[in-house]
C-alpha cells in the first residue's frame, strides 16, 4: 500500500486532496486484520454449525479459506467460502445434506458480513478429489443471496404457487405479485419477508406507482447506505467534487503536462454546442479536462 | 410495418395472436417454415385470433382444433400451438416442426398438419382455397409477421416481451397474460421467472441484503453516487479503461440520419467500454447496483454502475466492474425504451441536439446579447426579453431584457421543457409546474449533463449547466460577470446556494433530443 501511496504521489506532485477515502478506511492493517478476519471465520462457522443439521464441526472456522463477495447487478449475488477437508468430512459426516431431489436441505442461511443485514443461503456445494492436493481448499460452499433461494422454492408447482398474473397487469405489478405470493406461501414475516423496490421510469408503460407499500414491520434498515432512493450530489460530495476538479485544475497549470489553450471552460462550453466546430476557440479535446467543467 | 392478415391490417388481437402463437414455436424451437405455417393457418382458421369459434363441427380456437379435445377454444392458444407444432391432439403429419422437413411449401404444411380436408393435388386444404383470400397472398403475409418477429428480438408493434402484457388494454385479453413458465417449462420457479421477463424488458434485478431491486437503465444511473472516485486518490490501486469499438453488437443496427445508430445490446455485464477499479475501502462499501462518479478517468468521467463487484477477505480492496447501464425496452415497441438519449459529455454536444445542447446554446445566447436586468422581462412571450413591468427594477418604458426566472425559462425552454412563447409566472410557479410533469426532481444533478435549478421560493431562481452557473445572479445581487449586469453566465466563484432548495432535470431527459425552439 505504501509503494502505491508514493507512486500515485509523485506523479506531477499532485497537491493534497480532500477525500473521504483518504481516511481510516485507507488503513490497511485494519482492513486485513488477523483478528478481524478471524472473526468473521467464527462467526460464518459458528452460523453453520447452528444450522446444519448434522454434527458440529468444532475446527471449521480453521478450516475457511479465502472467502469471497461477489455481487452482480444482474441476478443472484454470491459467497463462495473455500474449505479444507480433504477427507471430505463435512459431507461425509451429514454436515452437508441434501434432499431426495438431490436439493440442498435443510438451509444454512449465514449473516455476512457481521453487522450488515446480508443474509446468504447455501445453494452449490462442491467437493473435489484429488489425493495431490495437500492441504488447499477442496470443498467450495456457495451461498446466493436468501432472496433469491427463497423465490426459486416457489414454482406453479409449489402448493399455492401462481401460474399467472392478472389481465391488463404490468410486469413490474406481476413481480410484485409473485413476491407477496412468495411470501405469503412461504410464510415470511419480518426481517425474512422480500421487499421489492420497482425502480423504473414512470414512463415506462410497465411502471407500476404503488409497488412498495409492505407493512411498516416488513421495512428492515437496508445494509449501511440505503442510499438508492435518493439522487444527486449530497452536499459534502459536491464539495469533495469541486476540491478535486479545482486540484486538478492547477494540476495541469504546472508543468507535468501541457494543454495548449485553457480558456475559461464556459467558452469552450458554448463554443461546443452552438456549432462552431471548427473555428479558433473551439478544442476539440479540452472539454475532458477534469476540474474544468466547474464555474472557473 | 404493414402487416396484414386477408389484406387487413392487424389490429391488436391479431398481434397479440401472433406473438404469442409464434413465441410457442419459439421455445419450441421451431423452424421458419413451421412458424409460418402456423400463422398461415392461423389466418384461414380464426381470422389470426378474431373468430375463434367454435363452429358447428365443434371445431375452434386460433388454430381450429377441436373442441373435445381442447374444451374451451377460447383459452386454449397454449395448448393448441403446441400440439400444431408437435403433433398429437388431432394435428397431423406429426406437427408442423416434423412437416417442415418434409414439405417446403408453407401452404402445405399448414393444411396437411391441420387435416383441414380436402386437399388439392398439391396437398393444400380446399377449404382455404374456398375463403376467397389468394394463397399465396396468405403465405406472404405470414412470412412477414414471422419476419417481423424476428427483427424486433422476439415482438410484434403493439406487443410486448413474451406472452406478457403491456397494462394497455390491448392486453386484457386472457393470451396476453403474464406467465409463469412456459409449455416446455410449466414449472419455472419464480426467480428464474423474474429474472427472464427482467433480462427482456432489459432491467436489472438484483438484490442488496433483503430487498429485491427491478430498475431500469434511467432509474439506477439517476440514485445517489456511493462515492466520488479520484483515479489519483491512493485508494485506488488499480484503474483499467477499455473502449472496445470492436465489440459493439448490432443487435438493433437501423439508420438514422445517414449513420448507424449502434447500442450495446448489453444482456451480460460485460460491455465495450468497461472500467476495472481495485480500491481499497471496507468490505461492504460498495455493492453492484450502486453508482460511483469518476474524476480524472478522462473520457469516462461521469457517473458509472457497478455491475459486478468482488471481495476477498483477505484483500483490503474491492474490485468494481464499472459498465453503462442499459436502455430498458419499450414494452410496446420491443425497441429501446422511452426516446433515445446520449450520455455523458455526449449528450452536451452542439450535433447532438439534445435537450442539454439546445439550453446550453441559449444560454449562450443570452449572455452574449448581454441584456440588463429588467424585472418581469421575459414573462410575457418566454424566450423573448421585453420591457418588463412599470415600476419594477430596470424598467424605463423601453429597454428590454429578462429578470432571474425570464432568462432561467427562457433557457429550459430552448431545450423543450417549458412552452416556447407562452407566458411565465415566478419562479416557485415554475418549479411547481415542472415537478407535476415530473421533468426535475428534488436535489443537485450529478455527471454530465447536469442541470440544477437553485430556488428560493418566491424571492429567485437561477441555473447552473454542466457545472457553470447561470442567471441574473447566483444569490449575493446581480450578475458582476456580465457588462450591463444582467442575465448570462455567473463568473463571480461559488454560487450563493445556502439558502437555495436545488432541484435537477434527470438525465435521461437532458440527454432525449430537443424538442423546443
Amino acid at each position: 500500500m505504501t509503494e502505491f501511496v508514493t507512486q500515485s504521489a509523485q506523479i506531477g506532485s499532485i497537491p493534497s486532496v480532500p477525500n473521504a477515502l483518504a481516511t481510516a478506511e485507507l488503513d490497511t492493517a485494519l482492513l486485513v486484520d488477523p483478528i478481524k478476519i478471524k472473526a468473521y471465520k467464527d462467526s460464518v462457522a459458528s452460523q453453520m454449525n447452528d444450522q446444519s443439521a448434522g454434527p458440529r464441526c468444532e475446527d471449521l472456522s480453521d478450516r475457511i479459506g479465502d472467502m469471497t463477495i461477489q455481487t452482480s447487478a444482474q441476478g443472484a449475488s454470491i459467497l463462495t467460502i473455500p474449505i479444507i477437508d480433504p477427507l471430505w468430512v463435512l459431507p461425509m459426516s451429514g454436515f452437508i445434506q441434501a434432499d431426495a431431489l438431490g436439493f440442498l436441505w435443510p438451509p444454512i442461511d449465514i449473516n455476512f458480513p457481521t453487522g450488515t443485514d446480508c443474509v446468504w443461503r447455501l445453494c452449490q456445494y462442491r467437493a473435489l478429489w484429488d489425493p495431490e492436493m495437500g492441504a488447499e481448499a477442496n470443498i467450495t460452499l456457495t451461498f446466493e443471496d436468501r432472496i433469491a433461494s427463497l423465490l426459486r422454492e416457489m414454482s406453479p408447482a409449489t402448493p399455492g404457487g401462481l401460474t399467472q398474473g392478472s389481465p391488463n397487469q404490468t410486469l413490474g405489478g406481476f413481480f410484485k405479485m409473485l413476491v407477496d405470493n412468495a411470501n405469503q406461501v412461504l410464510h415470511l414475516k419480518g426481517g425474512a419477508r422480500i421487499r421489492l423496490v420497482e425502480m423504473i421510469s414512470p414512463q415506462d408503460p410497465n411502471y407500476t406507482p404503488p409497488i412498495d407499500n409492505l407493512p411498516s414491520s416488513a421495512q428492515s434498515p437496508l445494509r449501511k447506505n440505503p442510499i438508492k432512493q435518493k439522487s444527486g450530489l449530497t452536499a459534502d460530495q459536491q464539495k469533495q467534487l469541486q476540491a478535486l476538479q479545482d486540484a486538478v485544475s492547477q494540476l495541469f497549470g504546472q508543468e507535468s503536462f501541457h494543454i495548449g489553450n485553457t480558456e475559461p471552460y464556459a467558452k469552450q462550453l458554448a463554443n461546443t454546442s452552438s456549432a462552431q466546430a471548427g473555428n479558433a476557440g473551439y478544442i476539440p479535446n479540452a472539454s475532458y479536462i477534469p476540474g474544468l467543467g466547474t464555474n472557473p | 410495418m404493414g402487416l396484414t392478415a386477408k389484406g387487413q391490417p392487424l389490429n391488436q388481437t391479431q398481434v397479440d395472436t401472433a406473438r404469442s402463437l409464434l413465441q410457442v414455436g419459439q421455445q419450441l424451437g421451431a423452424p421458419p417454415l413451421a412458424l409460418q405455417a402456423c400463422i398461415f393457418d392461423a389466418i384461414f382458421e380464426s381470422d389470426l385470433g378474431l373468430d375463434l369459434g367454435p363452429n358447428s363441427a365443434g371445431y375452434g380456437g386460433v388454430l381450429g382444433g377441436a373442441t373435445s379435445v381442447f374444451g374451451d377454444v377460447h383459452s386454449s392458444l397454449h395448448a393448441m400451438a403446441t400440439s400444431f407444432f408437435q403433433g398429437g391432439n388431432g394435428f397431423q403429419a406429426g406437427g408442423a416442426i416434423a412437416a417442415s422437413g418434409k414439405y417446403q411449401n408453407v401452404a402445405v404444411i399448414g393444411s396437411q398438419v391441420t387435416a383441414a380436408v380436402p386437399f388439392d393435388s398439391q396437398g393444400i386444404s380446399t377449404q382455404y382455397e374456398s375463403q376467397g383470400f389468394p394463397i399465396a397472398s396468405a403465405v406472404a403475409e405470414a412470412a412477414a409477421i414471422v419476419q417481423a418477429y424476428d427483427n424486433g428480438a422476439g415482438t410484434l408493434p403493439g406487443g410486448t416481451f413474451g406472452a406478457g402484457g403491456t397494462g394497455t388494454p390491448g392486453n386484457q385479453a386472457a393470451t396476453s397474460l403474464w406467465t409463469v413458465g412456459d409449455p416446455s417449462n410449466p414449472d419455472q420457479d419464480y426467480w428464474t421467472t423474474i429474472n427472464q421477463y427482467g433480462m427482456n424488458a432489459q432491467w436489472y434485478v438484483f438484490s442488496d441484503a433483503e430487498t429485491l431491486y427491478v430498475a431500469d437503465g434511467v432509474q439506477l444511473m439517476a440514485q445517489q453516487p456511493q462515492a466520488i472516485i479520484s483515479r489519483l486518490s491512493p485508494a485506488v490501486i488499480h484503474a483499467e479503461c477499455v473502449y472496445d469499438n470492436t465489440a459493439f453488437q448490432y443487435t438493433h443496427t437501423h439508420t438514422k440520419k445517414g449513420r448507424i445508430q449502434r447500442r450495446t445490446g448489453l444482456a451480460k455485464l460485460t460491455s465495450p467500454t468497461q472500467i476495472t477499479v481495485q480500491i481499497i475501502c471496507d468490505i461492504d462499501q460498495y455493492r453492484a447496483g450502486d453508482t460511483v462518479v469518476l474524476v480524472m478517468f478522462g473520457p469516462a468521467d461521469g457517473v458509472w454502475l457497478i455491475g459486478d463487484c468482488t471481495r476477498r477477505i483477505y484483500d483490503p480492496w474491492s474490485e468494481l466492474t464499472l459498465v453503462q447501464a442499459m436502455q430498458p425496452i419499450n414494452a410496446a415497441s420491443g425497441l429501446p425504451g422511452s426516446t433515445p438519449f446520449l450520455t455523458g459529455k455526449q449528450a452536451s454536444q452542439a450535433a447532438s441536439g439534445t435537450v442539454m445542447a439546445a439550453m446550453i446554446s441559449e444560454a449562450q445566447t443570452i449572455s452574449t446579447d448581454d441584456y440588463p436586468y429588467v424585472y418581469g422581462g421575459g414573462h410575457k412571450s418566454v424566450g423573448t426579453p421585453d420591457i418588463g413591468i412599470p415600476g419594477g427594477n430596470g424598467y424605463d418604458g423601453h429597454t428590454v431584457g429578462f429578470d432571474c426566472s425570464g432568462s432561467v425559462a427562457a433557457v429550459l425552454a430552448a431545450g423543450g421543457l417549458w412552452p416556447f412563447g407562452g407566458s411565465v409566472g415566478n419562479d416557485a410557479s415554475i418549479i411547481q409546474t415542472l415537478l407535476g410533469q415530473n421533468k426535475i426532481q428534488p436535489g443537485q444533478g450529478t455527471g454530465r449533463p447536469e442541470c440544477t435549478l437553485f430556488d428560493n421560493s418566491g424571492e429567485h431562481i437561477f441555473m447552473r449547466l454542466n457545472g457553470v452557473y447561470f442567471g441574473t445572479s447566483d444569490g449575493d445581487g446581480g450578475n458582476h460577470s456580465q457588462p450591463n449586469g444582467g442575465a448570462g453566465w455567473l463568473y463571480d466563484s461559488h454560487a450563493d446556494v445556502g439558502s437555495f432548495r436545488a432541484y435537477h432535470v434527470p438525465q435521461a431527459i437532458l440527454g432525449q433530443q430537443a424538442a423546443g425552439g
